[in-house]
């Protein structure tokens, strides 16, 4: 079953390649109409993304389209060894709106009322059943991050979806800052074994 | 800091992917990560790894003036760099074309000595491509003898540097560039530099949002500035637009 299992996810994953990759490699020789199929197949996780980040639609706005302006200029930059197409996509959102809340101070003191439900708590976290059911569903690190304990999962979970610095989960739990460092390093070291990297 | 420990290479990777790594630490893992390769390919695993988390979120369909906006910009730089290149072709008169369609390498030479260690360069950037990352303007420093010590391509989304053998190695310091804007306001950090070598650093979003009167290099401690402003500003160049 496991082995199914595998060979369904690997399948999903060259499904998602197969979609987005010939997509990217037009946008890198500049065919804007490939470039509004890329956006619409993948704009609506990263905003996700942006807005789970950045607490603030306009600011998540302005993520995501500064990401996609790199993308449109850095299409050719991406290789095969970084992962998938949409992953090296959420790399450039998250480490744009990582820039973000570094240096323009967007905080979660500003959370817009409109999407207050959808980017607080886990509320916009799908559970793995409904996981299984996406196609986008392809990598192990869901499976090893379940292997985690409970203290590290949340504390990567924190850093991970909201942004947050190691003070900012301490804030977040009120844990000792010892105690939140160690928990994201074992768990990241626990994780590289689990992925075998 | 040795960072040929592939541990450390890999913890800082993860840290970095996760988004961790803060502040001038991260800064500086950024710029060895554009010169290490081996750095290079551990981000891109950790990426690959971590980045699937995200599609844990559902997605959230953004509103359609977002990709209006994201059409709008490609086309004002588009357009504006089609303009700066036709006025650079008619006053640049050291500029010129390149003939492979896929070169995004540009041409530079080093011209005009300003002061001590103040000098500015005009070079040109052959642009085939909007999708390109465009070449924006230039800049060039050099030392008391005229001779170049670094030059700086300022790209859409980034500063591509290039250092030459006559930059002085700092064992126990670093070089960290400088935006010095032109209100007089405290300058604003764009990151440490590696002392050899071609990199990238990325473009603080005021850059293109401020009128800079130069950019300035300093030497600082390892790491970076401790305060959050140069420590001893060592040269400064001005910035040529294309």
């Amino acid at each position: 079953m496991k082995v199914l299992v595998t060979i369904i996810i690997k399948r999903q994953k060259c499904i998602e390649h197969e979609l987005l990759l010939p997509l990217l490699q037009q946008v890198a020789k500049g065919n804007n109409r490939a470039f509004e199929d890329l956006y619409g197949r993948t704009s609506a996780q990263l905003f996700a993304v942006a807005l789970t980040m950045l607490k603030n639609k306009e600011q998540a706005e302005e993520a995501l389209q500064e990401a996609y302006v790199r993308i449109w200029y850095k299409a050719d930059y991406y290789k095969t060894g970084q992962g998938t197409v949409l992953t090296w996509m959420v790399s450039i959102v998250r480490y744009r709106a990582l820039d973000m809340l570094r240096h323009k101070k967007v905080r979660k003191t500003h959370i817009d009322s409109e999407f207050d439900k959808i980017v607080t708590g886990d509320e916009n976290i799908r559970d793995d059943e409904e996981l299984s059911q996406d196609w986008l569903n392809q990598d192990k690190i869901h499976t090893c991050m379940d292997e985690l304990s409970a203290q590290q999962r949340q504390a990567i979970h924190l850093a991970y979806f909201n942004g947050f610095s190691h003070s900012e989960v301490v804030s977040h739990l009120g844990s000792p800052l010892g105690s939140v460092k160690s928990w994201i390093k074992r768990g990241l070291d626990s994780l590289q074994r689990c992925l075998g990297l | 800091m040795n960072y040929n420990t592939p541990q450390l290479i890999s913890a800082l990777s993860a840290h970095y992917v996760l988004g961790t790594l803060r502040g001038k630490a991260r800064d500086r893992f950024e710029t060895l990560k554009f010169a290490n390769q081996n750095i290079q390919q551990e981000v891109d695993h950790w990426e690959a790894q971590l980045q699937p988390m995200s599609f844990k979120l559902s997605p959230i369909s953004p509103e359609d003036h977002v990709w209006q906006n994201i059409q709008s910009r490609i086309n004002a730089r588009a357009a504006a760099m089609s303009e700066r290149s036709q006025k650079s072709s008619k006053v640049v008169s050291i500029a010129a074309k390149t003939d492979n369609p896929d070169a995004r390498k540009w041409k530079w030479v080093s011209g005009l000595a300003v002061a001590a260690c103040l000098v500015l360069a005009i070079l040109l950037m052959p642009y085939q491509s909007s999708r390109v990352d465009p070449l924006q303007s230039v800049a060039v420093i050099n030392n008391e003898a005229n001779q170049t010590l670094w030059s700086f391509d300022i790209l859409q989304t980034q500063i591509a540097v290039k250092t030459t053998v006559l930059v002085p190695r700092l064992p126990n310091n670093d070089y960290q560039l400088w935006i010095v804007p032109a209100s007089g306001d405290a300058p604003i950090s764009i990151g440490v530099m590696l002392q050899s070598g071609e990199f990238k650093l990325d473009k603080p979003d005021i850059f293109d949002n401020i009128e800079i009167a130069a950019l300035a290099v300093s030497r600082e401690p390892k790491g970076g500035s401790p305060t959050g402003a140069p420590t001893v500003v060592l040269y400064a160049a001005e910035i040529a637009q294309l």
